[in-house]
């Protein structure tokens, strides 16, 4: 291996055409034994060209960084709802997800039998959150209706046992949140 | 009529016992003991036979009889799934997170939608590794959709070019082989490898004839009888198709991808440079006759 290296550059220095070198080259595992680039002139003709509306396209591929601040419409064809409610009006608050959702999820699991609605972001008090949350949807379903819930106050989860992502997130755009 | 008259009978009803709330029982087998039985009293096997998967918390497949040969193995059939696994998939993204998508600026709609603005989003992905093979764009919220746009995406159904066009939009299907759909879903990276740019292939022979055909607004297919059954869409579907020669987003509505072309604007062969902000194109002959369309 280094033998061959060091023949290789001797042939570089000595000026060999690039065919000679080719020839001998072989490639191995290691980058380090691939040829040296040499000059551009033993390779294609190419131009360097550097025109503005050229480069808007290759602009335009790049991903943004960030994630755009969202709209203040609230009649949006696709239905989404701003957050309009300030922190502190109510003992809690939700904050909305990084895409400017709510974080309001399901969780299926025992082979899509058991169904946990999830509430993240909850920050402030989220026993209030629980105790209004449990009242609306014992107003929906009926006092015979037994809504189980389970509060994870370190994390601001809340869980509520079966799915109501749907009444959730209504009560939740309802109330600004 | 004569047991009425006769005493002894109604004297035996007097010393019959009441209905009462003290003899009042349930019937046999209504009320279920939720118990497992334990030791003599049914403790043995609860119902669930001797050991293996079924005597333990285990779900066997749909269709597993347990050793037999499955009822859907009996019988010679017609392979519906035959050959799944190596066909060209197409996940689906509903016009409805389309929308979602724009409202929340995610996309610019004053440039040509392609699979790499959506996969750039951050909120659509495929993987190639997984023969994913583009965006299927499925007519889910088909109604609420209000977006003027010009779309390519891989595959589209009826509806959904129905409801574009609707609102003067322009959508077409497109073919990208995998080597170029690597490229198109991250582009920065494709850069950063300092490759030219290369040609996009044709679409393989079951596909051709989709891409070429106008009425799924193919790549391959004539403008002019693209344009046509644009007419014949918005007569069936019943709305009056808005004029994209009066359009003031003209130039943007009739840009399209040549079909030897990976993206908007750059030409194969072209070496992008993202440090220098530079574009490197071959004047070699043998080069520019390689890479052209």
């Amino acid at each position: 291996m280094a033998l061959r290296m060091f023949y290789k550059n001797a042939i570089i220095t000595s000026g060999v055409s690039l065919r000679l070198n080719n020839s001998i080259c072989k490639r191995d595992s290691s980058y380090r034994s691939s040829p040296f680039a040499l000059d551009p002139s033993h390779y294609a003709k190419f131009e360097v060209t550097s025109v503005p509306e050229e480069w808007k396209f290759v602009e335009r591929l790049i991903p943004s960084k960030i994630i755009p601040a969202p709209p203040n419409s609230k009649d949006l064809p696709s239905g989404w709802q701003p957050q309009t409610t300030q922190f502190g009006k109510y003992p809690y608050f939700v904050h909305r997800t990084r895409n400017h959702m709510l974080p309001v999820y399901l969780k299926v699991s025992m082979r899509g039998m058991r169904r946990i609605t999830q509430i993240k972001n909850v920050d402030g008090d989220i026993w209030a959150l629980e105790v209004a949350l449990k009242k609306h949807l014992q107003h929906l379903y009926g006092e015979k209706k037994i809504i189980a819930t389970k509060v994870h106050e370190v994390c601001g989860h809340l869980f509520i046992h079966g799915d109501h992502v749907m009444k959730v997130c209504e009560w939740l755009i309802k109330k600004g949140l | 009529m004569t047991s009425f008259t006769n005493k002894n009978v109604l004297n035996l009803l007097k010393n019959l016992p009441r209905l009462t709330i003290s003899n009042l029982r349930n019937n046999d087998g209504a009320v279920k003991k939720n118990k497992r039985g334990r030791a003599q009293h049914g403790g043995d096997k609860h119902g669930h036979g001797n050991k293996g998967s079924k005597a333990r918390q285990n779900f066997m497949r749909p269709g597993y009889e347990t050793g037999n040969t499955p009822f859907y193995m009996k019988f010679p059939r017609e392979q519906y799934y035959k050959d799944h696994n190596v066909k060209r998939q197409y996940p689906p993204l509903s016009l409805y997170n389309l929308q979602k998508m724009i409202d929340l600026n995610r996309l610019d709609i004053t440039k040509p939608i392609d699979l790499s603005a959506l996969c750039n989003t951050g909120l659509y992905n495929i993987n190639p590794e997984d023969k994913h093979f583009g965006v299927n764009l499925i007519d889910e919220g088909a109604d609420i959709f209000k977006a003027k746009i010009n779309i390519e995406v891989q595959w589209a159904n009826e509806p959904t070019i129905a409801a574009i066009e609707k609102n003067g939009g322009v959508i077409t299907t497109s073919f990208f082989d995998i080597n170029s759909l690597f490229i198109l879903i991250n582009p920065k990276k494709f850069f950063k490898r300092g490759e030219a740019i290369p040609r996009r292939m044709i679409p393989p022979e079951d596909s051709i004839l989709y891409y070429s055909s106008a009425a799924n607004r193919g790549y391959l297919a004539d403008p002019e009888k693209i344009s046509w059954e644009r007419f014949v869409l918005a007569q069936k579907y019943g709305y009056i198709l808005p004029k994209i020669e009066d359009d003031p987003d003209y130039e943007m509505l009739v840009t399209r991808k040549d079909q030897r072309q990976i993206f908007y604007g750059l030409e194969p062969g072209w070496v992008v440079n993202l440090k220098d902000k530079v574009i490197l194109k071959p004047i070699d002959s043998q080069l520019k006759d390689f890479y052209r369309s």
